[in-house]
C-alpha cells in the first residue's frame, strides 16, 4: 500500500502543532524549539492498511513569502508534490483564515479543512453551517477540537478518502476582475509554449503566483531566458495596483462565503481587549512583565534543585560502588571521570531545561507572550533591535542553541544577524556552574551580587553590540514591528507538557551529544600521553594549555584556566568539570583555587566575565552557521565575541587592579 | 457610584481593601529582606517590591472605578490573577527550596512553604477574583457591564 | 485622516489610504488591513497601537502604525 503524504497548512496560532501531535502522536521526528514552529516536523499515523505521513508547516498567513518561515511553507506546498493539503482553520476566525483559504485553492492539489476550536466558536456565540461551507468551497469540511481529540478519526477518514479518489479536485474558483485576468491568460499561454519549465505547476496556477509577486519564480524564470509578458513590460506601479486587485478579490471571496456560513452573536465588548489594555498599558506593562519574568527564573531553579541532589546522590553513589570494585585504573579512571562525569554534566542541566520549556510553553500558549513582544518593542526599537528578537532573547538565558533557531521569524536580514550576533551575551545556563565556582570562592557572601552584575553585563554588551551593529554596519532602521495578537486562551497543562517533552527530548539529542562527547575529549587530554598524572602540566591538556597562556597572560589567566577556555568552547557545561579534572579532583576544587597563588579575586572576575562573553558552545556555533548560512558571518560573530572578551576582561583585571592597589 | 447596585458597591470597597494589604505585605517583605525582621513572612525584597506593584493597579483600579467601570473591572481583575498565580508560584518554588534542603540534609520548616507574602494577600485578593471575573464574563456576552 | 498613530483608544476607524507600496504594505494587507476595512483601536501607546479587525488583533509598531491612514467613523 502506497503511503499517503499530506501536508499542514494554516494561519499560526490555529492549532496546527496541536493537531499533529493528535494525528502523530509519538511518531515523530522533529528539530523544533519553543517560540515558533519553524523547521518542518514529519510524523506517521498508521489507520487499517494505510500509511499516513503528516508533515506540519510553519503558519502563514498567506503564501508570499517574506520570512524563512513562509518560504519553507510555500516551497513545501509548491514543489514537493504531496497527496493532498490539510489547511487547518480557526473556527473563531474564520474569514481572516480563509483568505489562506483561496489561495491554497489555486494550487490544484486536493484539499480538506478542518475547522478547529469548534468548542469555543460555540462559546462565544458563533455558528457555522458547515455544510454551506463545504459546498462554496467545494473542498470537504471536518469539524474538530484538536486539544481534545475530536473529530481526528473523520478527519484521518477524509484524508484516505480524498487523497485515493484518483479524479482532479476543482475547487471554487476566486472572481479576479478583467483587468487581472486578461493579463494572467496572457501569461498563462506565454509559459504554457515553454511549459518544461514549470515542474508540476500548471501555467495558469504561475500565471497568477507572478501576478501576486512570486520573486522566487520570476528569478527562476528570467535565469531561463524568458520575458514574461506584462511582468516584464509593465511599470511598479501598474504591477502593484494588479496585487492589490487581487488581494481585494481575495478578501471579498472570503468575506461572501462568510457571511454566507457563518452566523455570529451581537457584538459585545471582549474581554480579551479589557485585559489587553491592562496588560500593555505604557506604564505597568513593562513591570508586570518583569514579575512573570522573575518568578519564571525562581520556578526554573528551585524547581530544578531538588532533581539536581537527587543526581549528585546517585552519582555519589555509583562512584562509590565503582570504587569498592577491584578494575584497571586506567578503565576506573575512564568511568568514573569520564562517562559518570560526562553524563552527570549533561544530567545536572536537563530539569532546568525541561522547566524552561514547559514555562515558555504554557505562556505561549495563554497568548501573553506576544503582548510581552509589544510591550518590550519599544525599548528594544531604541537600541536597534526588533521587538520580536525578544523570544530569542529570553531563551537564551536558558540555552543559546534553541534561541538562535527561534530567530527565523524575524523578517529582515539584518534584524536577524543582529540578534543572532548578540545572543550569545545572554548568560546561558550552561555558564552558571562558572560563577557559582568562582564567585563562591573568591567573593564569599557576595558571590549572589556578582553573579547578578555578570548577568546585566551580558545584557549591557549585548545592547552595545547592537547599538555599534546596527547604526555603524547595517545603517538603517530594524523593520516596522507587525505581529497578531492571538485570543487569550486557558493554557492546556496535558498540551504544555507535551511541547515540553518533546522539545526536551530534541534538546538532548542535539546538545546532551555534544557536552558528552566534549568530557570524553577532556578525560582523553588529560589522560594521555600514558602514564601522566591525571590533569597535571604533563598531560596532553597541559601542553596545549601552556602553549596558549602567552596569550592569556595579559589577563592574568594561569594555564588551567586557559584549557579551561579550551574546553569551554566545546561545551560551557565542561568548564568546571575540566577545571576540577586540573587541579587534581573536584571535591577539592574550591579549596585548590582559593590556595593557588596565581589567582585573587580580579583574575577570577576576569575569568568569569571572559567566560560570559567570549563566545557560544559548539552546539551553538554549529546552530549560528545554519542560521546565518554564511562562513563570513559566523566567522564575525565568533571574531566579535572574542574581541568583546578580550577587552572587557582586560578592563576589568586592570582597573580592578587599580582599584584594589594590588 | 451612586447607581450601583448591592453586590457591585461591596465588590469596589473590596478592591481598595486589597489594595492598602497588598502594599502592606510588600512593604513587610521587603523590611524583611532589608533586615528588618518581624518574622513574618520570607525576606524577599524583589517579591515585595512586584507587591507593591500589583497594590498600584488596585490603586488604579479603585480610581478608575468612579468614571470607566470597565477599566475597574480590568484592572482590578489582572490585579488579583496576577496575585493569585503568583502566590501559586511563590508555594511552588517554597516547595522545591524546602525539598532541596531536606534532601541535603539540613534543618528546614514546613511552615516557609506558606511563610510567603504572596500567599496571604491573594487569600484576601480570592472573593475579588471571583466577583470580578464573573463581572468580565458578563461584560462578554452582551450584558451591560454596569449593571 | 490621521495616521494610526495619532487615534485614541477605544475609537472606531476605517482605513483610507496605505502609505507606500513595500514589504510593509504587502504584510499589512495580507493580515486584512486593507482600504475600507474598519478598525477598533483597543490600546495606543506612545506610537503603537494594538487594532483589531472581526475577531483578530493586530500589533503594530510606530513605524507601522503611522503608515496606516484612517478615518474616525
Amino acid at each position: 500500500m502506497k503511503d499517503i503524504r499530506i501536508l499542514l497548512a494554516g494561519n499560526p496560532n490555529v492549532g496546527k502543532t496541536t493537531l499533529f501531535n493528535s494525528l502523530c502522536g509519538v511518531h515523530q521526528h522533529t528539530g523544533n524549539y519553543p517560540g515558533v514552529t519553524v523547521e518542518i516536523k514529519t510524523g506517521k499515523r498508521q489507520m487499517n492498511e494505510h500509511s499516513i505521513i503528516v508533515s506540519d508547516l510553519p503558519g502563514t498567513y498567506s503564501l508570499s513569502a517574506f520570512t524563512p518561515d513562509e518560504q519553507v511553507a510555500r516551497d513545501a506546498l509548491l514543489t514537493s508534490g504531496p497527496d493532498a493539503v490539510v489547511q487547518i482553520i480557526d473556527a473563531t476566525n474564520i474569514e481572516r483564515n480563509l483568505f489562506l483559504t483561496t489561495q491554497l485553492m489555486e494550487i490544484g492539489l486536493p484539499m480538506i479543512i478542518a475547522l478547529n476550536m469548534c468548542d469555543l466558536a460555540e462559546e462565544q456565540g458563533i455558528t457555522i453551517d458547515a455544510d454551506c461551507l463545504e459546498k462554496n468551497l467545494k473542498i470537504p469540511v471536518v469539524r474538530i477540537v484538536a486539544r481534545k481529540g475530536e473529530g481526528i478519526e473523520e478527519l484521518i477518514k477524509t484524508i484516505i478518502r480524498v487523497s485515493t479518489n484518483k479524479t482532479p479536485a476543482f475547487h471554487r474558483e476566486v472572481e479576479y476582475p478583467h483587468s487581472v485576468t486578461s493579463h494572467i491568460s496572457e501569461i498563462g499561454n506565454y509559459l504554457g509554449a515553454h511549459g518544461t519549465l514549470l515542474g508540476s505547476l500548471s501555467p495558469h496556477y504561475a500565471a497568477i503566483r507572478l501576478m501576486e509577486g512570486d520573486e522566487h519564480l520570476e528569478k527562476m524564470l528570467h535565469e531561463k531566458g524568458l520575458t514574461i509578458p506584462f511582468i516584464d513590460t509593465s511599470d511598479p506601479a501598474e504591477r502593484d495596483g494588479i496585487v492589490e486587485d487581487i488581494l481585494l478579490a481575495r478578501y471579498r471571496a472570503a468575506e461572501e462565503i462568510t457571511t454566507c456560513s457563518v452566523k455570529c452573536s451581537m457584538g459585545r465588548v471582549m474581554p480579551g481587549d479589557l485585559i489587553d489594555q491592562v496588560l500593555t498599558h505604557r506604564i505597568f506593562g513593562i513591570p508586570i512583565f518583569l514579575s512573570c519574568m522573575w518568578f519564571a527564573f525562581q520556578l526554573t531553579f528551585s524547581a530544578s534543585n531538588p532533581f539536581l541532589v537527587g543526581i549528585e546522590y546517585i552519582f555519589g553513589y555509583l562512584t562509590e560502588l565503582m570504587n569498592s570494585v577491584e578494575m584497571d585504573p586506567f578503565v576506573r579512571s575512564f568511568l568514573s571521570d569520564g562517562v559518570i562525569g560526562g553524563v552527570g554534566s549533561v544530567l545536572v542541566f536537563v530539569p532546568s531545561i525541561f522547566v524552561m520549556f514547559l514555562l515558555l510553553s504554557i505562556l505561549e500558549d495563554t497568548g501573553y507572550l506576544a503582548r510581552a513582544a509589544f510591550v518590550m518593542d519599544r525599548l528594544m526599537h531604541s537600541v536597534g533591535l526588533h521587538g520580536r528578537s525578544f523570544i530569542p532573547f529570553l531563551i537564551g538565558f536558558g540555552c543559546n542553541v534553541p534561541a538562535i533557531m527561534a530567530t527565523r521569524t524575524l523578517q529582515s536580514k539584518a534584524d536577524r544577524i543582529i540578534t543572532i550576533i548578540t545572543i550569545p551575551f545572554m548568560s546561558c545556563a550552561a555558564r552558571l556552574p562558572v560563577y557559582v565556582l568562582f564567585a563562591g570562592v573568591f567573593f564569599g557572601a557576595a558571590a549572589g551580587n556578582v553573579i547578578f552584575f555578570l548577568y546585566v553585563l551580558g545584557i549591557a554588551v549585548a545592547i552595545l553590540s547592537a547599538l555599534i551593529f546596527r547604526r555603524l554596519v547595517f545603517r538603517d532602521e530594524p523593520s516596522p514591528f507587525i505581529m497578531e495578537l492571538p485570543p487569550y486562551r486557558k493554557p492546556s497543562g496535558f498540551a504544555a507538557a507535551v511541547h515540553m517533552w518533546f522539545k526536551g527530548r530534541e534538546y538532548l539529542k542535539r546538545a546532551g551529544l555534544v557536552i558528552f562527547g566534549g568530557v570524553i575529549v577532556v578525560w582523553a587530554l588529560a589522560t594521555l600521553p600514558a602514564g601522566v598524572e591525571y590533569g597535571s602540566a604533563d598531560s596532553l591538556a597541559g601542553i596545549i594549555g601552556q602553549a596558549l597562556q602567552p596569550v592569556f597572560a595579559p589577563l592574568g589567566f594561569n594555564w588551567q584556566l586557559v584549557v579551561g577556555l579550551i574546553f569551554g568552547f566545546i561545551a560551557k557545561e565542561v568548564v568546571v568539570g575540566s577545571l576540577g579534572t586540573l587541579y587534581g579532583g573536584e571535591e577539592m576544587l574550591e579549596s585548590s583555587l582559593a590556595a593557588d597563588p596565581t589567582l585573587h579575586p580580579i583574575i577570577a572576575l576576569a575569568y568569569m566575565v571572559f567566560v560570559l562573553l567570549y563566545l557560544p558552545c559548539v552546539a551553538a556555533l554549529g546552530v549560528i552557521r545554519q542560521e546565518m548560512r554564511s562562513w563570513k558571518w559566523t566567522g564575525i560573530a565568533i571574531g566579535w565575541g572574542i574581541l568583546v572578551a578580550y577587552v572587557f576582561a582586560f578592563i576589568i583585571l586592570h582597573v580592578g587592579s587599580l582599584v584594589i592597589g594590588a | 457610584m451612586e447607581h450601583t447596585t448591592y453586590p457591585h458597591q461591596y465588590l469596589y470597597g473590596w478592591t481598595g481593601i486589597v489594595a492598602l494589604t497588598t502594599c502592606i505585605a510588600g512593604i513587610i517583605a521587603i523590611m524583611e529582606g532589608a533586615g528588618i525582621g518581624t518574622g513574618l513572612f520570607i525576606p524577599d525584597i524583589p517579591g515585595g517590591c512586584i507587591l507593591i506593584l500589583l497594590s498600584a493597579l488596585f490603586a488604579t483600579a479603585v480610581m478608575k472605578g468612579r468614571t470607566d467601570r470597565p477599566g475597574w473591572i480590568s484592572f482590578s481583575y489582572i490585579g488579583a490573577l496576577l496575585l493569585v498565580v503568583f502566590a501559586g508560584c511563590a508555594i511552588l518554588v517554597e516547595t522545591g527550596n524546602f525539598l532541596t534542603l531536606i534532601m541535603e540534609g539540613e534543618e528546614a520548616h514546613l511552615l516557609t512553604i506558606v511563610s510567603s507574602s504572596f500567599i496571604w494577600a491573594a487569600i484576601l485578593a480570592i472573593p475579588l477574583l471571583t466577583g470580578v471575573s464573573r463581572l468580565l464574563y458578563r461584560c462578554s456576552c452582551g450584558g451591560d457591564c454596569c449593571e | 485622516m490621521v495616521p494610526l498613530s495619532f487615534t485614541n483608544t477605544g475609537e472606531k476607524v476605517v482605513v483610507r489610504s496605505i502609505c507606500g507600496t513595500g514589504h510593509l504594505a504587502k504584510t499589512l494587507g495580507q493580515l486584512g488591513i486593507i482600504i475600507g476595512i474598519e478598525l477598533t483601536i483597543i490600546q495606543k501607546a506612545k506610537e503603537s497601537v494594538i487594532v483589531r479587525i472581526g475577531e483578530s488583533r493586530y500589533a503594530l509598531g510606530a513605524g507601522a502604525a503611522s503608515m496606516v491612514l484612517v478615518e474616525p467613523l
